[in-house]
């Protein structure tokens, strides 16, 4: 087991009492070779990424980052969400900045919702423990994408899609089509 | 700028503590594969139906955390709610839904709702008609809104039943029915805000509606342009409807507020709503500092259907932005969004109620999809 996947709150505690996110050499926890080339909203992309916007780093809105998502995968009894983000260079400021930092330092509370059966879905967790990736430690260089992986408790129902808020201040994704594996 | 970019030495000092506390609990890797399930302890079944943290539904049990299911039922308000004790009955109608703010006029509508109310008043009884507000506002205004919205409702009552006796008062803000100081005020407020009618007698008889409800259940999906994302309007962009109004937590501060779009969407209506700050300091403010260290809890009424919708919610916790966790500055817009049952009734326009203490947006046109 990695350790970007454990303990995240302590993590988060200790690195946000000294005013910083990173930690460790800037190295993005996905392959950078997933990154989207343009393309407008909804176009099926290179990475697999079906939808992407650009958004304002909370609190910072001199600086952007932008979004990528994948379809939202099925399997068994969870729900995996992928979402690449990529941070503008001068957010980087030569160095990296890790998904923590591009998100508003705590902002990214992610949401599934369900219009039609009014349900809405959190990232699984228990006692501490977020099935997520380690928004601290997962970083990359201007530029440069890295991946955010969380999961879900399954649908309740057999939907297509579903709605995806990531930060209260940003436009939510709507529709981002659920894929069933089995 | 807040500092986000990474910082060293002292960064990577706590970054290395931090390391070997967690590596107390995992094993260190420098793997940058994607992560699978298998990184994390087995999911169980405690943690899939964990209802506060990963699964909110919002319709039966109140799984709150993680998968949560929101009922409708309890977010929908008839205009009238009738109680019985022994043989003396009372019925409450909701302000909000039979007035515009501070308005004490009646549409056809609710005078004929208001008379099939009374319709089972015996002949010759009593009928005491009292009006109620809430506590905003100074006690000579409320006490005039209440006797003025009496009196209305008296004459609804009068023209559907001459037969009967009718006493009328107004109380203004002197008999609230509940205190204001819960942690839900905005709702406490709506309660408030009320006529009775109460009379010695049977209740009313459950009536028909008088539109045709509209499909009702959720509309198959998928109901959208895949993906799509719809950016928050820039400042000046034109809205459905807009105001300028003050900002209840900062005075002097002005705030315009607009309705994007109101939008029916399967089982649910999703209210879109822009705030902009109109000056003040450039320091960023959050949208509950703005109001008052207050939450924002939207409702829309149907004023013909009379029907209010009020912001879904499950234990306590509203499907709706976070308005602690959006911040203004001047000059730049934010959207606050809520999610509340869809309309029981074909209609195209309602009324929208950002907060009470505003004036509300009335005849919001209503997109009902395809």
């Amino acid at each position: 087991m990695r350790p970007s996947v454990v303990v995240t709150v302590l993590v988060v505690g200790v690195l946000g009492l000294a005013g910083c996110t990173g930690g460790g050499d800037p190295k993005p926890s996905g392959s950078g070779s997933a990154a989207a080339a343009g393309g407008s909203g909804g176009a099926v992309q290179q990475a697999g990424t079906v939808v992407e916007g650009t958004f304002p780093v909370p609190g910072d809105t001199d600086h952007t980052v932008r979004v990528e998502v994948e379809p939202l995968v099925v399997q068994d009894k969870t729900m995996e969400l992928r979402v690449w983000f990529t941070p503008d260079e001068e957010l980087a400021d030569g160095g990296s900045v890790n998904i923590y930092g591009m998100t508003g330092e705590g902002d990214l509370l992610p949401a599934l919702n369900d219009l039609e059966h009014l349900t809405q879905y959190f990232v699984l967790s228990e006692t501490g423990q977020q099935w997520e990736t380690d928004v601290v430690r997962a970083e990359a260089a201007g530029g440069e994408p890295v991946l955010y992986q969380a999961w879900f408790a399954a649908p309740t129902e057999r939907v297509e899609s579903l709605d995806l808020s990531l930060v209260a201040s940003w436009a939510p994704f709507e529709d981002v089509p659920v894929t069933y594996e089995d | 700028m807040r500092p986000i970019t990474r910082r060293a030495p002292l960064a990577a000092v706590l970054a290395v503590v931090a390391g070997l506390l967690v590596s107390a609990a995992s094993p260190a890797t420098d793997d940058a594969t994607p992560l699978t399930l298998d990184d994390f302890p087995a999911v169980s079944d405690e943690v899939l139906t964990n209802g506060l943290l990963t699964v909110r539904d919002y319709s039966d049990s109140p799984a709150f955390f993680t998968v949560r299911p929101y009922e409708p039922g309890p977010a929908t308000k008839q205009v009238g709610q009738v109680e019985q004790e022994q043989d003396q009955t009372s019925v409450t109608l909701a302000s909000d839904i039979l007035f515009t703010v501070d308005g004490s006029d009646l549409s056809e509508e609710a005078r004929a709702a208001i008379g099939a109310l009374v319709a089972q008043v015996p002949a010759g009884a009593t009928v005491t008609v009292d009006g109620h507000t809430d506590s905003v506002l100074d006690d000579a205004h409320n006490q005039d809104l209440s006797e003025r919205r009496a009196q209305s409702v008296a004459a609804a009552v009068a023209a559907a039943r001459p037969d009967v006796v009718l006493d009328v008062h107004g109380y203004g803000e002197s008999r609230l029915k509940v205190s204001e100081d819960g942690e839900d005020i905005a709702e406490d407020r709506a309660q408030n805000r009320r006529v009775e009618l109460h009379y010695a007698g049977a209740p009313p008889q459950a009536t028909t509606a008088t539109a045709p409800p509209t499909v009702g259940a959720a509309a198959p999906g998928p109901y959208g342009e895949t993906g799509l994302v719809v950016p928050v309007p820039t400042s000046g962009a034109k809205l459905l409807a807009e105001q300028t109004v003050d900002a209840p937590g900062r005075p002097g501060e002005k705030l315009r507020v607009g309705v994007e779009g109101l939008d029916v969407r399967g089982a649910s209506m999703r209210l879109r709503v822009v705030v902009e700050r109109l000056g003040g300091s450039s320091e960023p403010a959050t949208l509950y500092e703005l109001m008052g260290d207050d939450v924002l809890s939207p409702s829309v009424a149907d004023r013909t259907g009379l029907v209010e919708y009020r912001t879904l919610s499950n234990t306590g916790q509203r499907w709706s932005t976070d308005n602690l966790r959006l911040s203004l500055v001047p000059g730049v817009p934010v959207r606050f969004e809520a999610t509340l049952p869809a309309p029981l009734y074909t209609t195209p326009a309602l009324a929208v109620s950002v907060d009470s203490r505003w004036p509300t947006f009335e005849d919001v046109p209503v997109d009902l999809g395809s």
